[in-house]
């Protein structure tokens, strides 16, 4: 049951990684306050049941990807950007 | 203080004006303090620390008619917010092309305007997307969410 760690950088902050193998039932626990247990496994697929406080977010990973990426889309870079909304909004408001 | 902008050019603005997100936005942690310029019917979230990090935001409740959320407890808890009062809610948009606009309904930004605080909040057991068009040739009364 080793373990890898990682360095790297979210940010400006430091960050590790590390990699575990765990049977059926067993957990890890992050911090004091959040337990992670290996409900099931299937074909391909885990089973997780995630302990935390109601006050850490817990998000599917690809969901959060789907949102990094629409961010990064709707950031504004050019004037033609700028202008398509500006005319849009101009548009419906003259209406 | 002096703000520069990209496209809008150098502005002053009012320290107490600047509405700090403290965990950034996803894809853009490294950014934290913002302004809001308002437009007729929008607003476009310009950086503080960037002139070329901007967004154009708006109401999502004027232009999506059913649109309805419900903040989750630990966003809450971060954002310290305890009722609806000094709430602001806002949606990123993205122009897709000269005349379609995309609306993230899925991850509003949800502002404590008292604490000038905000966060991107997901959330995750809707039925929202990150991207709803927006129905330019409707009133904006017109426009709800399409139905799942």
């Amino acid at each position: 049951m080793g373990h890898i760690l990682l360095g790297g950088r979210v940010g400006t902050r430091k960050i590790r990684m590390l990699v575990i193998s765990r049977k059926t039932d067993q957990a890890i626990r992050i911090g004091d306050t959040i337990q992670i247990q290996v409900v099931g496994i299937g074909k391909g697929k885990v089973r997780l049941g995630i302990v935390a406080p109601s006050d850490i977010p817990v998000y599917r990973e690809e969901l959060y990807q789907d949102l990094v990426a629409g961010n990064k889309t709707s950031l504004v870079t050019s004037p033609e950007m700028i202008e398509s909304v500006k005319k849009a909004f101009t548009a419906r408001l003259s209406r | 203080m002096l703000i520069e902008t990209l496209y809008f050019g150098p502005m002053e603005v009012e320290p107490e004006k600047l509405i700090l997100f403290p965990w950034g936005l996803p894809g853009f942690e490294e950014y934290k303090r913002f302004i809001l310029l308002e437009e007729e019917g929008f607003l476009w979230l310009q950086s503080a620390d960037s002139s070329e990090v901007v967004f154009a935001l708006c109401d999502p409740f004027l232009y999506f008619r059913n649109y309805e959320i419900d903040i989750p407890t630990a966003d809450c808890g971060s954002l310290a917010i305890i009722d609806h009062e000094n709430v602001i809610v806002l949606s990123m948009m993205n122009v897709l092309s000269p005349t379609e606009i995309g609306v993230n309904l899925l991850a509003p930004l949800v502002i404590n305007c008292q604490l000038r605080m905000g966060k991107q909040v997901i959330l995750e057991n809707s039925a929202y997307r990150v991207r709803h068009i927006l129905q330019l040739d409707n009133h904006p009364e017109d426009a709800g969410v399409p139905a799942f």
